[in-house]
Order: C-alpha cells, then structure tokens, then sequence
C-alpha cells in the first residue's frame, strides 16, 4: 500500500487541557427580596397603630437598576483573565485573601477536592464517623494535606470539616434596564476567558425586577380589586367581574344593610 | 476495494446532530414572578380604606382563572403552542379536560443567549423580522480575541461564520397558537351548610363575603391536592410520530382553592396585648366569621402594647383595647 491511499483525518480541540480556570459565582440574593414577608406585615402595622418607626422596603431592581457582587476565582491564583458583562457597568475590583471552611461529604472517593479553587489546604478534620460501602463503622482512613486535594487511604463514607486559603476578586456589577426591550430587560451575563479557556455565568436579577414590582412597598403594584359598585372602583379597570357576584351594603357604623 | 479507494475522513459532528428539524414546543402561561404574593400596596389600600370609614371587605385578589357552576369548580389555564412552522400539523391531547382550538398569536420574543463555544443556535420559536447583534467581545475556545462572526439566519437556526464563545440578542416575531384547556372538578360549592357546620351566631352577616367565592360552599367538599396535568403534543417527523410534553402548573390562587376547605375553619389573632387577645374564626372558604372571642392564648404571636402608649386606629372595627 503507497502512503498517499490511505487520508485520516481526525479534528479534534488541539490545545491540551492545561488545568487553568475561573470559577464565576454571583453573590446570592436574599430570598425576600421584592416579596412581603409576615415580618413587614407585622411592621407596616405596628407603624401604623403605633407610629413605629419606617419598615424597611427590601426591595431590588425594581427602580430600572440593580447592583450586585460577582466573584471570580482564577486557578491558579496568578491566572491572568479577562472579565466582563454582557451587559451592565463593571464597578470596582476588589482582591480579597480568604479562609473558607467546607464540610466535604466522602462517598467512597479518595481524593477530596473542595468547592473553591484553593491556595492552599490548611486544616481539616473528621465529622462523625465513617462507614464502609455496608454501613457499618470503620477506623477513619488517614489523610495526606496536599495544597489543593485531601487524599485518603481508603474510601469510606463520611464527612471531613476542611478549612483553604483563596484569593476571591471581587466585581461589583450595575445591571440597568434595557431601553425599549420588549422582554428580558435585565439579562445579563458575566464572562470570563484566558489564555486556554473561557467560561460564563448568567446572572439572576430578583423576582419582580422586570416588572419593577416590589411586593414590600406601598408603591407598588396592587393584586387586589375592589368589588364593582363599591368606593375605590374604577369603572373599565381590568379585572374579574362575575355576573353572578351580589353586592350587599352595610352601614358602617350599625351594620344595617342598606 | 482497490488501495485507492481506501479513504476515511472524519469531521466533527455539528451541534445539530440529532436534533429534528420539525417541533412543537409548549410554554405555560403563568402570572408574572411576584404577582401571585400578597403586597404591602394591597395592605396598605385595605388600611386606607378601613381607616377612612369604607370596607375593607370590598376589595378581593384579583382575577384567579376559576369559575364556579353548581357543584364544578372550572380551571382555565392557557398556554401556547411553538411549531417549528406555522403549517406543521400536530394534535394536542390533555391527560385531562379540553383543550380549545388554537388561535394563532404573532408574540415580538428579544431575549439574550451565551452562545458557548458553538457555530449554530437553534431557535426555540418559528421566527419572523429577526435581527440579532453581538452583546461581548466574540471569542475563540482557547480565549482568544475573534472578530465578532457574521450571523445568517438558516430556517430555524442562526448559523455563525465561525465557532464562538459569546453573548448575543435576538429579537423577533414568533409565530405560535393560544390555547386553553379547561378541567372541571368537582368540589361541592354551591351547596348549603350542613346543619352540624352551621357556624354559631356572629356579629357579622353570614353573608358578608370577605373574597370573591359563591355564597356557599359545602364544608363537606372533597380537598384537591397533588392535581397533576399534562399536554402532550405530537406531530409525525417522515414515518415517526414525535412527541412533546408540558406538566401543567397550577397557579397558586387555584391550588388553595382546590384544597381549601372541608370542615375546616381558621382564625386570626386580631388584637393581642399582655392580658387578652381578641381572636377571630373565619371560614377560609367563605372568608365569613364565624367566632370572636377574647382570651389569653400563649402560642399566638402577640405583641405588647408599651406603656403609655395608644392605638391609633382600630381597623377591624370590633372590640377594644
């Protein structure tokens, strides 16, 4: 057979992986923001019967705009990357040096590598006990600390409490409300790339945000009616009008209907 | 098989293999996020309106897609349907209820996609007057600077001169159907009371209807929980039947009302200071009350009323301090 019969051509991703990345995370949201909770109700009240002071609104993005953190965290920690936002204003950039401690659940691995890319490991410790694939109690295997990895000599079901140094940066973000979007105002994305790689996250804006509802305000959206007929009804305003509804009127003060 | 002939190439799969070029694909119609929660505005219009000597009691949640007739309470729930072309056919079935005849809807859709590494985006919606431009810097895979690629639009997907790593907005005429389907269940409304839950004397007329539910409502009725729905789509893509499915939600409004209330009544602690708590019991089916007593409940939620200090309205308008 001549060289020229015989043509493979095989197409594959040519780098090799080089173990460089970015892990992007957006700062959590609380999860009452824009919606009323009993402890506002309680508040509303209690100013208005007692003249307490102001509630505080909670609310977010509801004005057209919110701000939030993202963080990045490169591995190694001197990976030099890019950053942006599909959308939105990048603020400030903030490097923070950081201990996070993590509860690592062990299900029969043998390497335990922790959730945030870490500097370094710098202590750890075993939580309960730990079991064999039958559930029954074992000696705890040994466990070499190397910088990034927890390595055991046995697997084993368990838990062990790790503490790891890592460099967090911080990236404060401003999403707007598009201008004549006709939906999906407020979608953004943060990504990420270096040499080797790229990766992204889309951001969550609070419930109500593209609505600019805010249930924890007094000047926000209403989701209540008034009966046709009574004070406060607007004729020809939107909402549920059963042909069938009777009205009765009361007298306020004898309770008389009238 | 000469020595010649013997020639293999092998090219990367595209993204769209597998995919089918022919789809319908089902969207529910749901409220907006936050709008099935109670809010501090309607509060505030119902202390507004206690407070200025008119009925708080006039006011109710707005529209919830329910209808009552005699025993049946009937959801309406919408949802739409996306085929891949106007002109594809395909049948919908419920697991329960009817669907009404499609009425096709013409809906502007701009949303935003990270196009990941990819040369190809596949629409979810048959779409007219697309434009599309690049929101990021356009990338390649090993994160390097690419020229922004040139989009063209190619049936149902966008294809992109090159493969790329990049955020993109898409905007659009999608051309799809409106459907409702419609359940009917029984729950016993519009019976009268039984005479054992007859509630006992109150200070209020029976019926003085605090929500927008029938007059009567058998406490008897049976509680609706766990109702699961599903459509089912499907349309034949060359000799196979291809199918879709969507699992309803129900809104929330329709939820509780489904399992509200057999035999059962709630209350309020209206008022509550050190010594007493006025309590209120209502129906929660019928919103009318049933019981109002004072005395002292240690698990209720109370608040104390500070020294030397006054209520300064009375909203509810029974009892005192």
């Amino acid at each position: 057979m001549t060289e020229s019969a015989l043509t493979i051509n095989f197409t594959s991703p040519a780098r090799p992986d080089s173990g460089d990345f970015v892990l992007l995370e957006q700062e959590a949201w609380d999860p009452y923001v824009n919606y009323l909770t009993k402890a506002g109700v309680y508040a509303y009240l209690n100013k208005n019967l007692f003249e307490a002071p102001d509630t505080v609104e909670n609310c977010s993005g509801t004005t057209g705009l919110y701000t939030k953190k993202v963080f990045a965290y490169p591995s190694p920690s001197t990976l030099p990357y890019r950053l942006g936002f599909s959308h939105g204003f990048l603020g400030l950039q903030i490097i923070e040096d950081l201990i996070y401690t993590e509860a690592i659940q062990c299900n029969l691995e043998t390497e335990l590598t922790p959730k945030y890319p870490a500097v370094s490991i710098t202590r750890w410790e075993w939580v309960g006990d730990a079991y064999d694939q039958d559930g029954t109690i074992v000696q705890k295997p040994s466990v070499v600390m190397g910088d990034k990895v927890l390595t055991l000599s046995q697997p084993i079901y368990g838990t062990v409490l790790v503490s790891y140094w890592v460099i967090r940066h911080t990236h404060q973000v401003t999403i707007t409300k598009r201008a004549g979007a006709e939906e999906n105002a407020m979608t953004s994305f943060a990504w990420a790339v270096w040499t080797g790689g790229n990766t992204y996250i889309k951001l969550e804006a609070p419930d109500g945000a593209d609505d600019e509802n805010c249930n924890n305000s007094v000047t926000g959206d209403s989701h209540f009616e008034h009966v046709p007929g009574s004070p406060g009804y607007v004729p020809g305003s939107p909402g549920y009008v059963d042909g069938e509804d009777e009205i009765h009127e009361f007298d306020y003060c004898s309770g008389e209907e009238l | 098989m000469t020595e010649a002939s013997l020639v293999i190439n092998f090219s990367p799969l595209s993204v769209d293999a597998g995919v089918s070029d022919l789809w319908v694909h089902l969207e529910q119609i749901m409220p907006k996020e936050n709008a099935e929660y109670a809010s501090l505005r309607d509060l505030h219009d119902m202390w507004i309106a206690a407070s200025t000597g008119q009925s708080a009691q006039l006011m109710r949640p707005s529209t919830c897609p329910v209808e009552f007739e005699n025993d049946i309470i009937r959801v309406m729930l919408g949802f739409y349907t996306w085929p891949s072309s106007p002109d594809l056919p395909f049948s919908l079935s419920p697991a329960m209820g009817v669907i009404s005849a499609g009425q096709k809807i013409e809906k502007v859709k701009e949303f935003s996609v990270f196009v990941n590494n990819q040369d190809s985006f596949a629409l979810e919606y048959y779409m007219t007057e697309i434009s599309t431009y690049w929101e990021t810097p356009t990338f390649d895979r090993d994160g390097g600077d690419i020229p922004a690629p040139v989009v063209t639009i190619d049936g149902n997907y966008l294809r992109f001169s090159t493969e790329v790593f990049g955020a993109i907005r898409i905007k659009g005429i999608a051309i799809g159907f409106h459907h409702v389907v419609t359940m009917e269940l029984e729950k016993g409304v519009d019976q009268e009371p039984s005479a054992e839950t007859e509630p006992a004397e109150t200070p209020f007329d029976e019926d003085d209807i605090i929500t927008g539910l029938p007059e009567y409502w058998d406490w008897n009725s049976p509680k609706i929980e766990n109702l699961e729905n599903t459509i089912t789509a499907t349309w034949v893509d060359g000799e196979e039947s291809e199918t879709e499915q969507l699992r309803l939600e129900l809104p929330l409004c329709v939820e509780e009302l489904l399992k509200m209330c057999p035999n059962a009544y709630t209350s309020l602690t209206a008022i509550c200071n050190e010594i007493s708590t006025l309590t209120v019991e209502y129906n929660a089916c019928t919103g009318a009350v049933i019981r109002v007593y004072f005395g002292k409940d240690p698990w209720r939620y109370c608040t104390i009323i500070p020294p030397g200090t006054t209520a300064i309205a009375n909203p509810w308008g029974i009892g005192t301090l």
